[in-house]
Order: C-alpha cells, then structure tokens, then sequence
C-alpha cells in the first residue's frame, strides 16, 4: 500500500522518491496545497476503488495516516 | 513558407475568451515587474528572456482567427519581436513607473492574432539596478503560468551567468488540451454538474465589500448586472502582511491540518457576512488547477475561477468556522473541473445575464508560494495594474520577494469601492485572524463586533 501511494504522490510532489517517509506529512512538509491533495485524494479513489469523505481528510496528516485509512478501507 | 499546425483552443482558453468578448482588450494583459536590488548583468538578463520565451513551449504558441471570434492555435518558431533594453537612468520613479503602466494598458497588436502574445523589456535605472518588465496575454498563461516564466527566467540567467547547462525546459501543453475536452464526456463530468446543481440548488445572496444600503444591493437597478464600462476602470493597493504575522498564521493552520488559505476566507466571508446581513456568502476564488508535476510545468492558462458559496453561522466559534470553510473548500475543489459552463447556467436559471456577476463581488486568490530557489540576486516582484478588471475586486495574496511577507493586492474598481474601507477591511481582517488564533473559542458574531 505504502508504495503505491508513494507512486501516486510523485505524480503530484517534486521531491526524490527515498525523501518520502511513512511519518512526511502533506502540507508541513511537501507544502501541498488543498487543491492538490483534492486531485490526488480523487485518484486514489479510482485506484483503489473507495470513496474518502471529506470530513476524514482532517485527521490525515502523514503518508501512514493515509496507509492506515486506505487499509482500513480496502 | 509551409502552412502551420493548428490545433485547437483548450477548453479553458475557449472559455476565457467568450468570457470576455466586449470587455477591453487590455483586460488580458498580465503585466509583472521585477525590481533587482542590487546589480545584475545586463547583457546576460537580456539573453535570458529571450532564451526563456524560445525555449517554453507554451510562450511560442500563438493564436489565429480562422472566424470571426474562433480561433486556433500553433507553434511558432519566429525570433520575439519589440524586446529591448530601455534607458531610464535619468528617469525618476514615478516617471518609470507610468511608463510601465502605459506600456500595461496597450493591447498586444494585430487584435492577437498571429502574433506574440507576450512583450518584455529590461529597464535601466538609475544606480546601476534594473527592471524587468513581462506582459503575457492571458490566453496563454495564468497568473501561475507568468510566474513559472519569470522563474524559468532567473533559472536561465543564473545557468548563464555560472556558464553552466540551462534548464529543461518543461513539457508543451497538448496533453493538457485534449485533457480539457475529454473531461466533458467523462462521467466525473456528470456528477460535478449534479453537485455543483445541489449546491446552488437556491438562488445564492447578494453580498458587496460595501455595507447596505449602497446602490449595489438595489434590485432591477445595479444588483445583478454586469458591472457599467465606467465600473472596469481599477485602482491598485498592494497591502504588506509580515513575516512574523504569516509564520503565526501557518503554524496554527498546519497544527489544524488545513491551509492558511481558510483563515483569509473565513475572515472575508466574515465581512460579507457583516456587510450584507446574510449568513449564506459566496466570493470567487481561482483554482490554479496545477495538480501534477505535468501541469506545473506545461504553463498556459489552467486556472478555474469558482465560486466558493459557505454558510457559518454567526453564533459558530471561530475553530468550528474554520472546519466549515475547510470542508467547503476542499468539497468545491473535488469539483473543480465544470464550473466555466455551469456557472452560465446557473445564471440562466435564475433568471440572471449570463455575465452577470450577481452575487459575488470578490475574487480572492491565494498563491503563496514564488519559487526564486537559485537565484542569487534580490528582488522585488509585482504586477503592473493595466488599469482594467473584471469584477469588482480581486484580493490576490502572494510573496512579492524572499522575504516571507505576503502581500495582499487589492485590485478594485475605484466606480464601485472605496479604497479606505478596504484598507478598514484589510484591518478587519488581520485583527479577526490573530484574535481568533489567540482564542478560538469565540463565536464569529463577538469577533466581528470586536474587530470590525
């Protein structure tokens, strides 16, 4: 799971692949904006077939925040 | 001379254009300046915009009318044409700046057609500095796009200066074209429509930076129209929020997992709110739409400006109107995709002009980030009013240099607003930020009463 979001975060962030740890959190350290994480949230949808309710966003704040939804989820 | 391969508008640039047709030309000018403080190499900056507009794909596109109001477009690989480096050392300030105004408010020739959709000019000053002065037409870049140009300016000037390779220069935008179109037969298409229907499944509130009972809320007479020829005439006010305030406001944004972005619109939704005397607000807001690493860098105009419609009541706290705007921002960003045709619809169906701004009067953008990374020289960069604007104001907040400030552009009709109660507003909102910060328990009513 950690590896195919990590797949899908390098479409979206400039950063070398090594760089993006389970603890990097999406806008303190890759300063992603609201509009970005709203493309790859909706891609990550389609790739793993699940919808994301808005609301949870608010509780992720790391890639493993994101790694424990996804696989709780799916 | 073999006949050029045309291919079509984006879907964004057809929409932009029909958005405008009737309005000022000048309007789509994207005029910047770039103050150096300290010297530069002159000969070596002149070659650098030029190496610039040749080598980004998107700044050798060029449009062409094969109809009356239809257009193509195509590459084109002719020299750039009208740069040059200008003598005003013995020019004052004020001097040199309204000559960058003038040159602001001249249309591209041609009525745009088949030509450089872009100008630049290096301008020396006195003490040895200098200015660089680009004006991009928005057909072809956003605001977005015109700083990629200037940031792949400097990454070219430095390759110069150290004589090192000069950088890739980024993909063209042809992947992007086809995607705009494709998205209207998708089903993501669909079910934006639908939520973008249910969002506005009630005629939305007028609100107007000015408080009631100015002449905007007058219904038949001003509310609901588009803005008179005499309301397009705009005036600048560039306000500086410090480092120090901003770093407060990131912190306390990144601690709640959400952009410093919701603290501004809060506040601004606040205003509205207090101005108008509805709970139910909407502002405009541009979403760079600039996801991938792909759309970063293929430039053009790809911004959306969307409407951003939020209900918080008065009796909320400060922290619980946080979360709202958060939520509303992120639901109307899933949907970014639709809203340039939706929008004229919505109009329709409340019985509105299809270019009328009924219920908005502020664009507000927030753009914090200005990558100068490489550059070894300071600078200073803002835009150039053209003296035009679309709607009644535009509330861009960005960096001008380094430094860590932003700085909040007010660009607003000076026939429709008063500069000093937007400068009262800019207070407002600042004092209503910290405030809220310092105790997030309050409700928006106390510290509206409290900071207005």
């Amino acid at each position: 799971m950690f590896e195919k979001i990590v797949d899908i975060m390098l479409e979206y962030n400039d950063v070398p692949r090594e760089s993006i740890t389970p603890e990097t959190r999406f806008l303190a350290d890759l300063h992603m904006n609201s509009l970005n994480i709203m493309d790859m949230v909706g891609q990550m949808e389609e790739e793993f077939d699940v919808v994301i309710p808005t609301e949870d966003l608010n509780d992720i704040f790391t890639v493993q925040d994101l790694v424990n939804y996804l696989n709780n989820l799916v | 001379m073999s006949e050029p391969n045309y291919f079509r508008l984006s879907s964004d640039q057809e929409a932009l254009y029909a958005y405008v047709l009737g309005v000022p030309r000048a309007i789509l000018n994207m005029p910047a300046r770039v103050d150096f403080e300290e010297p530069i190499d002159e000969a070596k900056a002149f070659e650098a915009i030029k190496l610039t507009v040749k080598r980004l794909p998107f700044c050798t596109l060029r449009l062409h009318e094969y109809e009356e109001n239809k257009f193509m477009q195509y590459y084109s690989d002719e020299e750039p044409e009208g740069f040059e480096i200008v003598d005003m050392t013995d020019k004052s300030d004020d001097e040199i700046d309204e000559y960058l105004a003038d040159l602001a408010r001249e249309p591209l020739p041609n009525n745009y057609n088949d030509v450089q959709l872009y100008d630049a000019k290096l301008i020396r000053r006195s003490g040895g500095l200098h200015i660089l002065y680009f004006n991009g037409y928005h057909m072809l870049m956003d605001s977005v796009g015109l700083i990629s140009v200037i940031t792949y300016f400097f990454k070219v000037y430095e390759a110069l200066v150290n004589g090192t390779e000069l950088p890739a220069p980024g993909p063209g935008p042809e992947k992007h074209i086809e995607k705009s179109w494709q998205y209207f037969d998708s089903k993501r298409c669909r079910e934006d429509i639908d939520w973008w229907k249910s969002l506005f499944d009630t005629p939305p509130h007028f609100s107007s930076m000015n408080p009631r009972p100015s002449p905007e809320y007058v219904e038949g007479e001003n509310y609901g129209w588009p803005l008179r020829p005499d309301q397009f005439l705009c005036t600048s006010m560039p306000l500086r929020i410090p480092a120090e305030t901003v770093n407060q406001i990131n912190e306390a944004a990144l601690a709640n997992n959400m952009s410093p972005m919701i603290y501004f619109a809060l506040a601004l939704r606040t205003w509205l709110y207090r101005m108008s005397g509805s709970e139910d607000i909407c502002f405009d807001t541009t979403a760079s739409r600039r996801s991938t690493l792909y759309d970063r860098d293929c430039g053009m105009t790809l911004a959306h400006q969307i409407v951003w419609r939020s209900n918080v009541p008065g009796g909320d706290t400060f922290r619980e109107g946080l979360r709202k705007m958060n939520i509303s921002q992120k639901e109307m960003y899933r949907h970014h995709g639709v809203v340039w045709d939706y929008w004229h619809n919505t109009n329709k169906r409340f019985g509105y002009p299809e270019d009328s701004i009924f219920s908005r009067c502020v664009v507000f953008t927030y753009q914090p980030y200005f990558n100068a990374e490489g550059l070894n020289v300071k600078f200073h960069a803002n835009h150039v009013n053209t003296g035009y604007a679309f709607q009644p104001l535009y509330l861009n907040m960005m960096p001008h240099d380094a430094s860590g400030d932003l700085w909040a552009d007010y660009l607003y009709s000076h026939n429709y607003l008063d500069g000093e109660n937007l400068r009262h507003f800019h207070e407002f909102m600042m004092k209503f930020i910290l405030t809220g910060i310092a105790d997030p328990e309050k409700t928006i009513d106390a510290l509206a009463d409290e900071c207005m």
